[in-house]
């Protein structure tokens, strides 16, 4: 039999996506004593983007630039979404906190106090968001001002097409234009991947060859885009040496997957842990709870080289929903993954979807997940507390649709603060 | 108003499913002129919505022992004549030890009887050739049944038709017959992407429009009892087995799984159905063939599904079958329906119906003659002897051969565009610039029913936006065309993965929906 590493800790947090890791930021701001693990983390899935709120509440099928008129109608429209039972102030706390640490580590985002900024995707879609990397500012102001822009893509990069965005926003737009250019040191490579463009953007031999490639097109842009590979960990320091060589504002659109913007976040969340009370165990996920009680937690992790057990007092689970495996489904019913929680969801699977991909009204199985208190523990049928010391935050939570309501870091962001709260108040006796 | 355009040709064909397009073949190799009108695109209806199965003749021993040999003889000469478009896995037949012990022991006697050639094996040989069959089989049977893509078939009859001489109009829906003089004086149809309305003049019509043949007849104002069948099926991630597996019984719901290419198809169910309508597999169709498909093979119960699909089969009821060609050609069986509308006093209407994927040049041959009667055309048919071989990229709609094609010619600095079925940007290309050519428009559904793309695990999440992209680089796309191109294929792609959402599957599809709602906002897109 395989012997197993014991680690002892107040609070484990399993999940390690936008959630688990905010949760985990949280944890060490407070000195708090926490393990925090799971799977890739979907970083790599997000744009980067820290989402509050940007679906109209008010006109159906419109985004909004006011996501707190909209949270404030929410306890009335949406009364058990997790939102509802959390205050504005505190939402706002959690964000300038992560804000404010991420900035600390060189990852600076912006965004207004009261309102949404709308940011282009390359699609040329219009994506409502509270808080964006600094990296994006001039998107958001470029499509207010509309005026002069170049649009850059890189020959081998599916991720993004330069023609396709110009396409979509030229109709008033005229002084945008496209064009497509060979990223230094890729000739060798017919298929040129995000990561590999940011990572390289990180030199500054490539930051020459780019600026050599890009003065001689530019015809007088008072702003250039390109798909997000700015960089990894010094975006706004390679941000702001382009601009000045170019004379132009410089703008990232975020990309879909791989995207570096999202893996910027984990990356530098990782950093601000790194000597904190809080240890990562990166790529191992929960097999088997060995015991959970009111006194504790036992669970075996999976890990090729070190299998362990953690000891917890507490447990935050941040396990995400069907792609985070937080939960999954047979073909008759939803499931919790780690301690088979019950999971709030539609009598039966033909509730699950509608019959249309893109129904405004969103997919039945999305409102599926599990159900907490006010103090967010997961409740059983009689909707008491599983276990006064088990917390979950995130995408796991029922009643909420984050993808058709934009708001899904806000709630990863907003809950697992309220959770970590939580955890202290009951830890310091406030609440039994 | 301007005036409508017109077209003239020899004979008119409605449908553009496998019997359609084998017409047209047939009939441009008499010399024969036609015209295609097919209101969605090739295979759209139960052609390419089935098994992609060549029956040996096997599963129709005892109960229609005419199409059993129908089916024998056809498929070896499609194995002659499309040898690339078929892949020769043999079949299995297996039994539970709930199947009939007295249909076990005619099955062979039967086969014999008819001329199917079936070789009894014992289970330990059976469980040999094919691990994954469940240990508690009692009997099995090995025939000559193969996999064949519908797809590929249907485009290398309509692409060889048009090489010599034939027109495909897709997306073009008939709307009215005009009959004088106890004739079809001509067909009035309406192109559904422009909406523009056209007339035909031709000498013959031919209602080759499936499941639809009684909706066009009724344009003539005749009744055709049709019923209609619809058959539901299933696609797994992974090919299951490298035979079509059958289940030893009187043929029933669930019964067979063929491999094709990198994946396998389960089926199917049989439900009568009053309409055309929002043809789509129910989930409890879906639960019912899984438990079904347990029982032959066990490892289909917890194998991860991609999609399900459904079809309507044409099935002419009791008052208009065996109503055959005025030739008194009295060799169509009962497994297909000839109909030659003299005899309601229009003389140069034809409806050809029913019959199966198998038989379908021999289906297309009888009308193709009945035609050819009535025009005095007296040139042989050739369409069993003339490889079944167009010069157009229709290959791509195979499972894995893609990949085969560019691992031989592909250059080193290709993309690939999609990796669950590694098409590769070049390949694109190709497919693009042959559609523009001979279909006048490409978008992505259109590429979608001529390659992989959209087919594999992803189901267009990934491959959907990137081919999108390439097609604006390349100018074939322009303003927001990509973004109804992309909900269009996501939309469609959808219908069919909806029943089989659990497991990994309800993952993909979460991650396509965070994507295109929860990123790009596609859902708030008009």
């Amino acid at each position: 039999m395989a012997s197993f590493q014991h680690i002892e800790t107040d609070l484990f947090i399993i999940g390690s996506g936008m959630a688990g890791m905010s949760a985990a930021l949280f944890a060490a701001n407070r000195n708090i004593n926490a393990v925090v693990s799971g799977g890739a983390g979907g970083f790599e899935y997000s744009s980067g983007l820290l989402d509050l709120w940007g679906a109209s509440l008010s006109q159906k099928g419109q985004i909004t630039k006011k996501p707190w008129d909209m949270l404030s109608m929410i306890s009335e429209l949406m009364p058990l979404h997790p939102y509802a039972n959390l205050k504005k102030e505190m939402l706002k706390q959690a964000f300038s906190e992560l804000t404010k640490s991420l900035k600390t580590q060189g990852l600076p985002y912006t965004g207004y106090d009261a309102l949404n900024s709308v940011v282009m995707t390359p699609f040329g879609t219009l994506h409502p968001t509270y808080r964006l990397p600094v990296t994006m500012r001039s998107n958001v102001e470029a499509l207010k001002k509309k005026e002069p822009c170049l649009i850059l893509d890189f020959k081998g990069l599916r991720e993004f097409s330069a023609v396709f965005f110009k396409e979509m926003m030229k109709k008033d737009w005229p002084g945008i234009r496209s064009q497509s250019i060979e990223f230094p040191g890729t000739r060798l490579r017919p298929e040129v991947f995000t990561t590999f463009l940011a990572r390289s953007f990180e030199t500054r031999q490539t930051q020459e060859k780019f600026l050599n490639l890009v003065k001689p097109i530019l015809k007088g842009e008072t702003y250039l885009g390109l798909p997000a590979v700015l960089g990894v960990h010094s975006s706004e320091k390679i941000l702001n040496t382009l601009e000045k060589e170019l004379n132009v504002n410089i703008f990232e659109i975020p990309t879909s997957p791989v995207s570096v913007p999202g893996i910027r976040l984990k990356e530098i969340i990782m950093k601000t842990l790194a000597g904190s009370s809080v240890s990562v165990l990166p790529n191992q996920l929960v097999t088997k709870v060995l015991k959970a009680s009111n006194n504790g937690f036992e669970c075996q992790l999976r890990s090729n080289i070190s299998p362990a057990i953690v000891h917890a007092k507490a447990v935050l689970l941040a396990t995400g929903r069907f792609l985070g495996k937080g939960l999954y489904a047979d073909p008759k019913k939803i499931h919790e993954s780690v301690f088979n929680l019950p999971v709030c969801q539609p009598a039966t699977r033909k509730d699950w979807h509608r019959p249309d991909f893109f129904n405004p009204h969103g997919h039945r199985i999305n409102q599926a997940g599990i159900e907490t208190d006010d103090f967010l523990r997961p409740v059983n049928k009689k909707k008491k507390p599983q276990f006064t010391n088990l917390f979950a935050a995130g995408s796991i939570l029922a009643h909420q649709d984050w993808m058709r309501s934009k708001c899904g870091a806000g709630l990863s962001i907003g809950t697992s603060f309220a959770a970590v709260q939580s955890y202290l108040q009951i830890q310091n006796g406030k609440f039994l | 108003m301007p005036e409508k355009k017109k077209f003239e040709t020899d004979v008119i064909i409605i449908g553009g499913g496998v019997t359609g397009t084998g017409l047209a073949r047939d009939l441009a190799f008499r010399g024969i002129s036609s015209i295609v009108l097919e209101k969605d695109t090739i295979n759209s209806g139960a052609s390419g919505r089935n098994h992609g199965l060549l029956h040996s003749g096997a599963r129709y021993v005892s109960s229609d022992p005419v199409s059993a040999l129908e089916c024998k003889k056809e498929g070896d000469i499609l194995k002659k004549i499309a040898p690339h478009c078929i892949e020769e896995t043999n079949g299995l037949y297996v039994a539970t030890r709930n199947d009939k012990e007295d249909y076990i022991a005619l099955f062979p006697k039967l086969c014999k009887k008819i001329g199917i050639p079936c070789e009894k094996l014992t289970v330990k040989q059976a469980l040999e050739l094919e691990p994954g069959l469940s240990n508690k089989i009692v009997a099995a049977f090995r025939v000559e049944d193969a996999s064949v893509d519908p797809f590929h078939i249907s485009l290398e009859n309509m692409n060889q038709a048009i090489e010599y001489g034939a027109r495909y109009f897709n997306h073009c829906r008939v709307t009215k017959l005009i009959i004088a003089s106890r004739a079809i004086e001509k067909v009035v149809a309406q192109d559904l992407v422009n909406k523009r309305i056209f007339e035909i003049k031709s000498n013959i019509v031919v209602n080759a429009a499936g499941a639809w043949a009684g909706e066009i007849a009724k344009l003539a104002g005749i009744h055709v009892d049709m019923i209609y069948s619809k058959g539901s099926l299933l696609i797994t991630h992974n090919r299951i087995t490298s035979h079509v597996i059958n289940r030893l019984r009187i043929p029933s719901d669930g019964d067979i799984l063929v491999p094709g290419g990198t994946v396998s198809i389960f089926g199917t169910t049989s439900i009568r159905v009053d309409s055309l309508e929002k043809i789509r597999p129910s989930i409890e169709e879906i639960d019912s063939l899984v438990n079904q498909a347990k029982a032959i093979v066990p490892g289909l119960e917890n194998t991860r599904y991609i999609r399900a699909y459904a079809g309507v089969r044409p099935l002419i009821g009791q008052e208009g079958s065996g109503q055959n060609g005025s030739g008194g050609d009295r060799s169509v069986s009962r497994g297909f329906s000839l109909m030659d509308h003299k005899e309601h006093e229009i003389n140069n209407f034809i409806t050809i119906t029913g019959g199966k994927m198998t038989t379908f040049r021999l289906m297309a041959q009888k009308t193709a003659d009945l035609v050819a009667g009535k025009i005095n055309n007296t040139a042989k048919c050739r369409t069993a002897v003339k490889p079944l071989l167009s010069k157009a990229p229709s290959q791509m709609t195979e499972a894995g051969v893609s990949f085969k094609l560019w691992a031989d010619k592909g250059k080193k600095d290709d993309i690939t565009m999609c990796e669950c079925e590694m098409i590769y940007k070049s390949q694109f290309q190709q497919l693009i610039s042959w559609l523009k050519e001979n279909r006048k428009s490409a978008d992505l559904n259109a590429l979608r029913i001529h390659s992989r793309l959209g087919k594999g695990a992803c189901q267009g999440t990934f491959c959907s936006q990137r081919v999108t992209g390439f097609m604006y680089d390349e100018n074939y796309l322009k303003e927001d065309e990509g973004i109804y191109n992309i909900k269009d294929l996501l939309r469609e792609r959808f219908i069919g993965q909806r029943p089989v959402l659990w497991g990994d599957q309800l993952s993909q599809a979460e991650l396509c929906e965070a994507l295109y709602c929860g990123f790009y906002g596609l859902e708030l897109e008009k």
